[in-house]
């Protein structure tokens, strides 16, 4: 694709074209600006069936299972290879997918690289290394191809953590952060054509002292009424009300959603089932809306399949963004280039963001690289870590039916609780046992083969104890076929009911995203990864996750499957990814997909990258958007955060050219 | 019989699925054949060929016409020819899953674990699994908005019709 650069050059230069890059060029192609996006990846397909058929044929369905490059079968398959991943090395746009989660320590296999867990440390020690839980992608649009959709707010006291509870950060001016972020929230839930059920959203913010204005206030509505809720919603929603967790009531709430509940200017919502990793009708929002509308505007032009790699300063200003072009996924890089504008928005999302300004490391007086004075790039990196809980329901309530989730229990993201341990959201899953043991091959496999992988076909109870054998009319280690095994696997799958609990994470400066001595195809260095759960504050959110847990199974008579883990190995070749103990139990955390910090606000240049503008301390025509600014990891899922910060930033850039 | 259509009848026998689903009358995506083929490719010709022969010797001495007839025929299969078990009970997992296994034995505590490969776009899409629970393949839905909040049609239709 051919640039024209506009005869007074460019206003902006935008590295990444995902929801926060895509948001910040149409708010300025809008408004008359020239824009230049330099994107990584591809541009969107033609059609998304490519992406679809990719992802019907997959043998692992992951989130990245979809999309370029090929995560399976690249390469033939090994016994320590056997889905066949590509060498990262040998990749122009590498990243990190689920599937390497598992073979973190593996260089060959693993983008990240990781140092092996320190010799003989103890199973509970804060100290325990991990592999991240989050991807991920390097595609035009970006990562909100494969998100769920779920658009909820922060609240005000997420922002002022520190202040009120003596836990973490407070984002720059506390609670006030919310409030004028509110307008902004408001524009973003138009930008994404949030659907939700304003009357649910109203009670669950008066639980939380929230004033009502702007997206609450009398004269809003939503852009879309709420999405119907499942029958797996409806009976959490019978029998949670009997609960209370740390002295806070339960109750369910109606998930505000990206996707259309009506057709509108894209199609409504049938229920696929398959919001993350594809939906194959675009009903959900994606980041290749907001980026079709910027380039609409004429106003804004794009680079594809331009990496970029390095960031030029002159004194303390930004002077150009270097970047390298190729052809195909591991072919040879075709060219180089340099961009130059007024102002530079980095939006590569929270670790290929902080690699580049590390990158960029020979700028004279910027040893350590661009916008980082402070020496807080790449540090505090944080995910909502996630604790899972999973059963089977007395009745049918008919599992992988609609969207993934419709609704979550809400009720327990604030408290006095937080002096001491995180807060959660409850996300009810509408997908089964598909994310806690890949249903329904395994439970199909179990009951063909005689396996007991998902403890429903052999002799162990749960950890209250009861018998976990689905059927004990059989014996254990059953193989079926025929009627028996069309009645056995029926009323298993209908029945199975799955919680996700969002845990908040602090920031801890040794999570950390560095430069690795390897590379990838176009010689760039691959991200050295650090990551630890050492505050107790999280790990206590685990214990109070999988006692709630307990007691919302037994309130619904449903029976819970959910696994103990293997115990942890911190040496060989099979050191264990994401398991710790703590306090005499034994915990499996997965990521939530959010990856948050590596490049924070703060009210100081000293110990933050960017002030609340969202402007580099250190170089004032450079701007950052995307959840790397987050500070803490608050607890709503960050994208709509992300989207109205991007607006925000915006407007500031905006103000900035005058 | 012909091939395919012993090869239907081992299928219902294995499945528990009718005929009218796993080979309708108008049968645009023909899945039937896809998997005969694919279960020659993995298991031998030969293999396939006597398992079919078998299945025909046994159907033949089964008398009268009870309505669990096939699966009469592959619980005396199994019984008789306990070597064509596990091809049988792979081509189980591919009339479900849509793709073909591999059974290994580790680890122990769980008597094994089984990985898959998916044979096309349409065996994924076709896989019975999705029918079993009255629902439809992640990420290909023929139903409307909002349809998850209500009970779907009874298993029985499922078992019965074609996609
Ligand atoms: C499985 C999953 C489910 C999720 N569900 C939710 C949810 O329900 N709700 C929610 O709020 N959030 C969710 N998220 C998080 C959400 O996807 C992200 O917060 C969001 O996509 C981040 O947007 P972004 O624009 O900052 O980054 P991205 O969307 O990642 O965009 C970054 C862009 O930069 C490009 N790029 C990268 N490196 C370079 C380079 N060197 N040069 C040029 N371009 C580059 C990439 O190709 C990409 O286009 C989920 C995430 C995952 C993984
Ligand atoms: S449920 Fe289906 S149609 Fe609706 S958003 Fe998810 S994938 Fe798209």
């Amino acid at each position: 694709m051919s640039i024209v650069t506009p005869s007074g050059g460019f206003d902006v230069v935008i590295v990444g074209s995902g929801i926060a890059g895509s948001i910040v060029a149409y708010q300025l192609g809008k408004a008359g600006k020239q824009v230049l996006i330099v994107e990584g990846g591809p541009p969107v397909p033609k059609s998304r069936e490519e992406y679809l058929q990719t992802f019907f044929t997959s043998n692992a369905k992951t989130p990245e299972s979809p999309y370029p490059p090929t995560i399976q079968g690249a390469v033939p398959a090994t016994d320590d290879n056997p889905l066949g991943q590509p060498n990262p090395s040998s990749l122009n746009t590498p990243r990190y997918t689920v599937l390497q989660i598992n073979a973190w320590q593996n260089r060959n296999i693993s983008y990240f690289v990781y140092d092996a867990p320190q010799a003989g440390i103890a199973p509970d020690s804060p100290e325990l290394t991990f592999a991240f839980g989050s991807s991920y992608e390097r595609v035009a649009g970006g990562t909100t191809w494969h998100w769920l959709g779920t658009s909820l707010n922060n609240l005000p006291n997420d922002f002022q953590l520190k202040s009120r509870y003596g836990q973490g950060v407070d984002w720059p001016g506390g609670s006030q952060f919310f409030y004028r972020l509110l307008p902004y929230y408001r524009k973003a839930t138009e930008v994404i054509g949030v659907s939700a059920d304003k009357q649910a959203m109203v009670e669950l913010y008066k639980t939380f002292n929230v004033e009502f204005s702007g997206e609450y206030g009398d004269n809003y509505g939503f852009p879309m009424p709420g999405i119907v809720e499942s029958m797996n919603d409806v009976l959490y929603a019978q029998k949670v009300t009997t609960l209370k967790v740390d002295d806070i009531p339960l109750f369910v709430t109606p998930t505000p959603q990206g996707r259309n509940s009506r057709p509108g200017n894209r199609r409504q919502c049938a229920g696929n089932t398959n919001c993350i990793p594809i939906c194959p009708i675009q009903a959900k929002y994606d980041g290749s809306v907001t980026l079709a509308q910027a380039l609409q505007t004429g106003n804004v032009q794009i680079l594809y399949k331009a990496v970029a790699s390095n960031i030029r300063l002159n004194g303390n200003q930004v002077s150009g963004i270097d970047y390298i072009t190729y052809d195909s996924q591991t072919g040879p890089s075709t060219g180089t280039g340099t961009v130059t504008a007024k102002r530079y928005v980095l939006a590569a999302h929270a670790i290929e963001t902080p690699k580049l300004l590390l990158m960029s490391k020979n700028n004279p007086g910027w040893p350590n690289g661009v916008a980082n004075s402070s020496g807080q790039v790449g540090r505090n990196l944080m995910d909502h870590v996630m604790y899972l809980a999973w059963g089977l329901a007395k009745d049918p309530i008919y599992a992988f039916r609609g969207p993934l989730s419709t609704a979550g229990i809400e009720a327990a993201r604030d408290g006095a609780f937080r002096s001491q341990r995180a807060a959660y959201r409850i996300e009810i899953g509408n997908e089964g046992w598909n994310w806690a043991t890949n249903d329904p091959n395994t439970t199909l496999s179990d009951f063909i083969f005689g396996q007991n992988n998902t403890q429903l076909n052999g002799d162990s109870l749960n950890q209250q104890s009861q018998p976990l054998r689905f059927d004990p009319t059989l014996p254990a280690f059953s193989k079926l076929f025929g009627t028996r095994l069309v009645n056995a696997l029926n009323a298993i799958y209908v029945r199975q009911l799955r919680l996700g609990y969002l845990i908040e994470q602090l920031p801890d400066p040794d999570n950390r995203v560095q430069l690795s001595s390897l590379t990838d195809n176009l010689g760039l260095p691959r991200p050295a990864v650090t990551y630890r759960i050492r505050d107790d504050y999280v790990r206590n959110a685990f214990v109070s996750a999988k006692q709630v847990s307990t007691q919302i199974f037994n309130a619904l008579g449903a029976k819970e499957y959910t696994q103990l883990p293997a115990a942890v190995q911190s040496s060989g070749d099979t050191v264990t990814p994401t398991t710790f103990e703590y306090k005499g139990d034994r915990f499996t955390f997965y990521g939530a997909g959010h990856i948050i910090g590596t490049y924070r606000m703060g009210t100081a240049p000293r110990d933050s990258v960017l002030n609340r503008r969202q402007q580099s301390w250190d170089h004032s025509n450079l701007y950052m958007v995307g959840s790397g600014v987050f500070p803490s990891t608050a607890t709503a899922n960050p994208t709509l955060t992300i989207a109205a910060l991007a607006l925000q930033a915006a407007d500031n850039i905006l103000h900035d050219l005058g | 019989m012909d091939p395919m259509d012993t090869f239907i009848s081992l299928s219902i026998g294995l499945t528990g699925f009718k005929r009218g689903a796993l080979a309708p009358d108008d049968d645009t995506h023909d899945i039937k054949s896809l998997y005969l083929k694919t279960f020659v490719e993995r298991v031998t010709q030969a293999t396939v060929d006597d398992i079919l022969l078998w299945y025909r010797l046994i159907d033949k001495q089964l008398l009268g016409n009870p309505p669990d007839r096939e699966e009469r025929v592959v619980t005396l299969l199994f019984a008789d020819k306990p070597e064509y078990e596990l091809p049988c009970r792979k081509l189980l997992f591919l009339w479900y899953a849509g793709a073909w296994p591999t059974v290994i034995d580790t680890p122990a505590s769980t008597h094994g674990q089984t990985f898959s490969e998916v044979i096309s776009a349409d065996s994924y899409t076709q896989g019975l699994v999705w029918r079993v629970m009255q629902s439809h393949p992640m990420g290909s839905t023929t139903y409307n908005y909002g349809y998850w909040a209500n009970p779907p049609p009874p298993l029985s239709a499922y078992l019965e019709n074609p996609v």
